[in-house]
Formats: C-alpha cells, sequence, structure tokens
C-alpha cells in the first residue's frame, strides 16, 4: 500500500511537468502580456517592450517555461503583481483554507443527506418519496448556482435575518489575527476554544455550503439510489435474508458497505471539483477562496497565479483522487495495491 | 414410502413429518399480467428424509424453496395460498421475527452461484459467525471458533487461515464448502440445496454432492435438493417430485422414477439424458417449450409437447387438451398427473407401458 501511495506520488512530477506545458502555451497565445495591466492604458509602445524585457516575457516561451519550472521546484511560484504584491504560495495558502472550509460544508451537505436520501429511495423505490427525491435532485442539478444563492441569502439572510448573508465570520464582533492560518473552524475552536465564535463560523458556512452542495447532492444521491439498488437483487443479500439477519442488520452490514463503493468515487470526484475554486459561490457570499482568486488572474492577466495556482490546484486533484482509491482498499478487499 | 401419497390425498401430519407443504401457490404480478409460479403444489418431508424437486428452468421449484423460506419480495410476488407446515408451525402465518429465527436456524438455504452467493467485502469466517451469533447467541470468540469448525466439517483444509480469507480468494468449490457450512452451522433440520452443483465444474460437482450426502447422513438433516440434473437425483434423495408449469406432475420414489416413470414428462426428461449405450445416435429431445406462462394450454399443461396426447371423439370423455388432469394416486406413494392413468383409458396405459415400441411410434 505504502509503496503504492509513493508510486502514485511520484507520477504528480510528470502530470505537473506536462500540465505547466501547457499552461505555458497557453499564456503564450493569449494576446499581449501583463506589461499592459502594470503599465496601464497610457504606457508608450517603447515602455512597454522595456517592461517585457525586464520581466523576460521576450524570450521564446519554451525557455520562459524552463526558467518558470527551475523556479517552481525550488518553491518559487513567482509574484503576483496585482493587489498586495504577494508570493503566489503565500497568497494560496492564505486563500485555500477558505476553500477547504466551503469545500467541507457543501460536501458535508451533499453526502449528509444524500446518501440517506439515496438509500430511502432505493428501498421504497416508485414511491411518493422516490419522486419527490429524483424530482429535488434534478431542480438541484438544474437550478443554476447564483440564482440559488442570492434567493438563500435573500430568504434567511435579509428576510428572515436567520443566517449570515456572506463573510467568513462577523467582522463587528470577531477577529482572527491569531494563528493565521486562516482555518477559521480550527482556530476558533481548538486555538481560541472560543464556543461562540465557533457557532459564528459554522453559521456563515451554512448557506454557502447549501448553495455549493446542492449539485453534489443530486449526484450522491441517484448514485447512492441506483447503487442500492443494484446491491439488493445481488445472490449474497438473499444469502444474508436466508441467515435469518435483520433488515436493518442486512442494509448495515451487506448492503451498504457494497453500495458505497460507487458513492466514494462521486464524493472525490466532487470534491476535487470543489476544492478548485467556487467562483459563483464565492461571488454570491464574498467568500475569499482560490475561485475568485484564479478568477482575477485570468482577467488581469497575472501570469505566474494562473500558472501556479493552477499548478497547486491540479496537485490537489491528483491528492484527492489517490485519498479515493486508498479509501477503496478499505472498502473492497478484492482491491489490493502493491 | 407413503409420504407424498398421504399429502396428495390430503392426509393428516404425523409426527416424522418435518416439513409439510400443502396446495401452496406463489403468483408474480407483473407487467403483462399473472405469472402462476407454482400453482397448487403438496409434499412432505420426513425427519432426515431426502427429497428431490426436478424439472426444467421456470417450472417452479426454485419458487417453491424461496416462498418456504418466505424469500418471495412481496410485491410483486403473492403466496396466494397454502400451508407450509413445519415443526408444527404454519411458516407462512408465522410473525417476521419468529420466521427470522426459522430462517438459518432451522431450515438453512444453500444456492446454486458460490460465486455471488457470498459477501465480497466481509471474511467467510465473518459470514458463517453472523449466522451463529445470531441462532446460538455466541460471542465474536466462540462465533469465530464455531466458523473454524463449520469449515472444517466441510473438508476445507487449513480452516484457521481460511476463515480469514474474503471469498473472492477461494475457488468455486471452496465457496460452496463454505455456503455449506454456514447452512450447516446452526444444525438445521432441514437443509433446502437450490442447485448446490450447477455452477461447479463436473469434478467438483461429485465431491460436494458426496459432501452434502455425507453430512445430511451425519447430521440427520432433512434435505430438500431442488435440481434438472437426474444424474444427481439418482445419486443423492429418496424420493422424488417432478414439477412442470408451477404444478407437480410425478411423485415416487427415486428407483421408482427413473426406471418407471409414468408420466409422459418425466419419461421425456430420462429418455434425453446422453448414455453410452445411446452413442452415435441423435439424441433424443422433448420437443416444443415450455409453455408461456401467460398463455397456459387449458388443459394438461404438458399436452403441446407430449407425444402421447391424444383427441377424443366419444362424447363427454376428457381429452388432453382441453382437460387438465389431477394428480393420480397409483399406490405406493407414487402419483402421476397423467390422463393415461385413468381408469378409463387403460387401453392406451397399456401402450404406453410397452417397452419403448409406443414411445418410438409417437415420436
Amino acid at each position: 500500500m505504502l509503496k503504492f501511495i509513493v508510486r502514485r506520488l511520484i507520477m504528480l512530477a510528470p502530470i505537473l511537468l506536462g500540465l505547466s506545458l501547457v499552461m505555458a502555451f497557453f499564456l503564450h497565445l493569449l494576446p499581449g502580456t501583463p506589461c499592459a495591466n502594470i503599465l496601464g492604458e497610457r504606457a508608450t509602445a517603447a515602455q512597454l517592450q522595456k517592461c517585457e524585457h525586464n520581466l523576460g516575457y521576450d524570450r521564446p516561451p519554451i525557455v520562459q517555461w524552463a526558467d518558470y519550472v527551475v523556479n517552481a521546484v525550488q518553491l518559487d511560484f513567482g509574484t503576483s503583481f496585482s493587489g498586495a504584491r504577494l508570493p503566489v504560495l503565500d497568497a494560496f495558502l492564505q486563500r485555500f483554507p477558505a476553500t477547504i472550509e466551503l469545500t467541507l460544508a457543501a460536501m458535508l451537505f451533499a453526502v449528509g443527506v444524500g446518501i440517506p436520501l439515496g438509500i430511502a429511495a432505493a428501498k421504497r423505490r416508485q414511491s411518493l418519496l422516490d419522486g419527490a427525491a429524483t424530482v429535488v435532485s434534478l431542480i438541484g442539478i438544474s437550478i443554476p448556482i447564483f440564482f440559488l444563492g442570492l434567493i438563500l441569502v435573500y430568504v434567511f439572510g435579509v428576510w428572515l435575518h436567520w443566517l449570515p448573508a456572506g463573510g467568513r465570520f462577523d467582522l463587528r464582533e470577531f477577529d482572527f489575527k491569531g494563528a493565521g492560518t486562516n482555518f477559521l473552524l480550527w482556530e476558533s475552536l481548538v486555538i481560541d476554544r472560543d464556543p461562540a465564535k465557533f457557532l459564528d463560523v459554522v453559521g456563515h458556512l451554512i448557506l454557502p455550503g447549501i448553495t455549493l452542495g446542492t449539485i453534489p447532492l443530486a449526484f450522491v444521491m441517484r448514485i447512492t439510489r441506483s447503487a442500492v439498488i443494484e446491491v439488493l437483487n445481488e445472490d449474497y443479500v438473499r444469502t444474508a435474508r436466508a441467515k435469518g439477519l435483520s433488515a436493518r442488520r442486512i442494509d448495515s452490514r451487506h448492503v451498504l458497505r457494497n453500495a458505497l463503493l460507487p458513492v466514494v468515487t462521486v464524493i472525490g470526484l466532487q470534491s476535487g471539483l470543489l476544492l478548485g475554486g467556487a467562483v459563483l459561490t464565492e461571488t454570491v457570499y464574498s467568500w475569499g477562496g482560490v475561485g475568485t482568486w484564479l478568477f482575477t488572474a485570468a482577467v488581469d492577466k497575472d501570469y505566474a497565479v494562473i500558472q501556479s495556482g493552477t499548478l497547486l490546484l491540479a496537485s490537489v486533484f491528483v491528492l484527492v483522487n489517490l485519498a479515493v482509491d486508498v479509501s477503496y482498499a478499505f472498502l473492497n478487499p478484492r482491491i489490493r495495491y502493491a | 414410502m407413503t409420504s407424498v401419497l398421504a399429502s396428495a390425498q390430503g392426509g393428516t401430519r404425523a409426527d416424522d413429518v418435518v416439513l409439510d407443504v400443502r396446495d401452496l401457490r406463489t403468483y408474480f404480478h407483473v407487467m403483462d399480467g399473472t405469472v402462476r409460479a407454482v400453482d397448487g403444489v403438496d409434499f412432505q418431508i420426513r425427519r432426515s428424509g431426502r427429497l428431490a424437486l426436478v424439472g426444467e428452468s421456470g417450472c417452479g421449484k426454485s419458487v417453491t424453496a424461496l416462498t418456504i423460506m418466505r424469500l418471495i419480495d412481496q410485491p410483486p410476488g403473492e403466496i396466494a395460498s397454502g400451508e407450509v407446515w413445519f415443526d408444527g408451525r404454519d411458516l407462512l402465518t408465522l410473525p417476521a421475527d419468529q420466521m427470522r429465527a426459522v430462517r438459518g436456524g432451522e431450515i438453512a438455504m444453500i444456492f446454486q452461484e458460490p460465486m455471488t452467493s457470498l459477501n465480497p467485502v466481509l471474511t467467510v469466517g465473518d459470514q458463517i459467525g453472523e449466522a451463529v451469533k445470531l441462532h446460538q447467541h455466541l460471542r465474536d470468540r466462540e462465533a469465530f471458533e464455531a466458523a473454524v469448525q463449520a469449515l472444517r466439517d466441510v473438508g476445507v483444509p487449513a480452516p484457521e487461515r481460511r476463515v480469514k480469507q474474503y471469498p473472492h480468494e477461494l475457488s468455486g468449490g471452496m465457496r460452496q464448502r463454505v455456503m455449506i457450512a454456514m447452512a450447516l452451522s446452526c444444525r438445521p433440520k432441514l437443509l433446502i440445496a437450490d442447485e448446490p452443483t450447477t455452477a461447479l465444474d463436473v469434478t467438483i460437482q461429485r465431491q460436494i454432492l458426496e459432501l452434502i450426502k455425507e453430512i445430511q447422513e451425519r447430521t440427520g438433516t432433512a434435505l430438500l435438493l431442488i435440481t434438472h440434473d437426474l444424474g444427481v437425483v439418482a445419486e443423492t434423495v429418496d424420493e422424488v417430485v417432478v414439477m412442470y408449469a408451477g404444478r407437480i406432475v410425478e411423485t415416487g420414489t427415486v428407483e421408482e422414477v427413473l426406471l418407471e416413470p409414468r408420466h409422459p414428462y418425466t419419461r421425456g426428461l430420462l429418455s434425453s439424458i446422453p448414455s453410452r449405450g445411446k452413442r452415435g445416435q441423435r439424441l433424443s429431445v422433448i420437443k416444443g417449450v415450455v409453455p408461456n406462462p401467460f398463455r397456459m394450454p387449458p388443459g394438461c399443461k404438458f399436452e403441446p409437447r407430449c407425444p402421447y396426447a391424444w383427441e377424443t371423439s366419444v362424447q363427454g370423455e376428457p381429452t388432453c387438451a382441453q382437460n387438465e388432469p389431477e394428480l393420480l394416486s397409483l399406490g405406493d406413494g407414487r402419483a402421476s398427473r397423467c390422463w393415461l392413468h385413468d381408469p378409463r383409458f387403460t387401453g392406451r396405459l397399456r401402450d404406453y407401458e410397452r417397452p419403448t415400441a409406443g414411445a418410438e411410434e409417437a415420436r
């Protein structure tokens, strides 16, 4: 197993190398260079040329790429030229925790509601509940995220005042200057040991989590439903019934563990996608995650951020998939990695 | 040997009868209509008795077994009528929790597909152990020991090691041994084996049959064997019930049924077994196919395929195509559902019983 994990981690190197090459050429294909944005509209051609020369954008793309790779291997991912002009790695580490927390909330919602709902729908096939679950999941997939987000903000934030309408915590009551990890759940609960603060952070996660979690919820529900239906028809479930086990025991011991395999794939895939940033949800809830960060960088032609941000997120995606594969081995004894 | 006859005549339950099935009817309500998978089946098994339900696929033999265990999904299934007396209780009216105690505890079942009948994500020890834990109220450690012992009893080599393995690590024959170990771990009074050797290699088939027989004799459990393989029947059981289209068509001891089949269907089954004596000849088959369950013939269900069926011109006389015969008692525990055995047709019966000639002509 350890050997398998190490080999998969080594595989990460060619993936990232290839991806960075593709990114370098895509950036080269974009008209213009960051210099136009740095110098502004009134820059002269000579100024632009000087800037491009100084920053090395006049070199052949392959040389620029090689230069980038050499720096990146030393964990120097370049510096953003907009905003606070932070090194890309620092900016990423500052924003990524927000994305992780948002993803956790969304997946918790998707899994916590999707799996029980899927099981219930499978067990009472063609019932009212099954039909309702199908309709709800269809709506969940079809409704645009920004629309759902705004509706939730309006109803629960503005109208009912039950939940905060945006942000990650109440700026008027709390501050998070201490540890600086930007994992607010962790900081409020473990470092500050302040339950009120923790609940405030959780409260801020609810609406964005639901907004971002509806689509994964629909997927998880559908996959769970079909997997459970399939497993219920398996011969070994009949064997378990012939043994005299109770329905509950058959479900928990024989059905669920087998049905969970395809569900885990979907959970992993969806988590990987969400960790790549959620531009719409982050925008609606003014959430400082990696989605808006990368989006702004793309608009601003912030080369370092686009290039390195993509690489970092690709690494995350690969690692999540590795975690899924490893969890397979625990769920399914037929899979052994060597 | 009178048990089958007794049930056919609606006789009383004797103390030495472990299973008494009466007028069992199981229907399936599907989109195209109702399939009468089991349509009025009666039979009995004595304590430690061995009985085989024989017939082609779709004749209702497996559904009969699943109905006895109450493992029919309802809907689409429906146990429309009947009684299943087991140890003084009618299983069909037993409360669900008591029925669960019977399943696995007093009646155990072995299925056809050892490849898919074991849960792939649990060790065989877990799967045997959960049955003993449930029915004999053992603790984890004792259940583990019981699982090892159960594997040893069915001749699994190195049971201490095997008990921790997963089904995919075992061969087909080994898995069927595990299924048998699981079924027998709670010392059931009745073992139902649904085509236990069909999915196995021929060499393994014999081993598994020997094992079932040996264990049956050692533990004294009654055996209900379900098979389409008359070779298996000959080696394993004492009594035979032949089914066709959800009905019993013939009953008797194994020697009687195999050597002197009374029903044309049984005769057809027997003559379609390849044998050394028939080398070089064309294998005889029962012409036609099993009737469409939605369009059952009005008379004898076997009539469309029967080489002995006849039309009659005599007014008021029953005909094969129009009137379904009863399961007619032939004495000595034998019965056959065929007009040939009606006293009115003794002439035709003589032709039928003339060694082979009649059959060959009719074909």
